[in-house]
């Protein structure tokens, strides 16, 4: 009898563990997706010049690093989407990578837009890391960098 | 009367030893980080991959100077293969968030391009991340720097 319930106990804690092992799998996927959709979301918001949803997703400490190597704080880079010409951003082949309660995401992107009057296309591949703080995940570094043709 | 000012004080006496625990502790994290992006440099410098590799996530994500995209074991050839004989960190600023450190600066090194040495620069930010009792880099990118 009681080699029954010890079969039974195992049999169920395998099942929990193989359940627990989903959700939290389900739940890494979730957050996967959930950053890359960040991502894309802070491409339309730089289009079209809403600071205020960059403002929510990039973390107060957030840095950032130019294809051309500048380094830039959050109030600068708000800055810049409003003062910039870019037109459209379009990002690529991402790929999250998640480790707890940090996100890193790869991929590439291309630039288009008038700058002085002239035309700017810019590509490149950026790196971002994101951090999960306060119920939410925002963005604590980005970098670009330029692709050699 | 007294009964509240006394636990008053000392909730703020608590606060601050908290703070000032939160505080050694990153600045014990910073120590380690910079550390082990010193070994970084010097394991590149004499193409020692076996200590590259445990400084390195499985999953690292390593975005070359020249935009390459690099797996672990991409790097870990790159290195090997590479005739160059690596440089120095130039400036390191390290950013704690708990469980996660970004290492940010600049690195410089003497490459050689048809028999002419120049000197190249690029500014990198690297993401390590406290993973089963150890810090290991999960992803580094660097970008040039104008000459």
């Amino acid at each position: 009898m009681r080699r029954q319930l010890n079969a039974a106990l195992s049999a169920c804690a395998f099942v929990c563990a193989l359940n627990w092992t989903s959700i939290a799998q389900d739940s890494l996927q979730g957050d996967a997706t959930r950053i890359i959709a960040l991502e894309n979301a802070w491409s339309r918001a730089s289009e079209t010049k809403d600071t205020k949803s960059v403002n929510n997703l990039l973390d107060d400490s957030f840095v950032y690093v130019d294809v051309n190597g500048k380094m830039m704080t959050k109030a600068e880079v708000l800055k810049d989407i409003t003062d910039s010409g870019v037109l459209q951003v379009v990002t690529k082949s991402m790929i999250a990578r998640l480790h707890g309660t940090t996100g890193v995401v790869t991929g590439t992107f291309r630039l288009e837009g008038i700058v002085g009057g002239k035309p700017l296309r810019q590509q490149g591949r950026f790196v971002d890391t994101w951090l999960f703080k306060n119920g939410v995940w925002v963005c604590v570094a980005s970098q670009a960098t330029g692709i050699a043709r | 009367m007294k009964k509240a000012t006394f636990a008053l004080i000392a909730a703020c006496t608590i606060l601050r030893l908290a703070g000032a625990q939160e505080v050694g502790a990153n600045a014990g994290i910073e120590a380690k980080i910079r550390a082990l992006e010193m070994s970084w440099a010097q394991a590149e410098a004499r193409k020692d991959n076996k200590a590259l590799s445990a400084l390195f996530d499985d999953e690292l994500l390593f975005v070359e100077y020249d935009g390459q995209l690099l797996t672990k074991a991409e790097y870990l050839a790159r290195v090997r293969d590479s005739e160059e004989l690596g440089g120095t960190t130039e400036s390191l600023s390290i950013r704690v968030f708990g469980g996660m450190a970004l290492a940010i600066g600049v690195y410089r090194e003497e490459v050689f391009r048809n028999g002419k040495p120049y000197l190249r620069r690029r500014r990198f930010i690297d993401t390590w991340v406290y993973k089963k009792d150890t810090w290991v880099c999960v992803a580094a990118a660097a970008t040039l720097l104008p000459r």
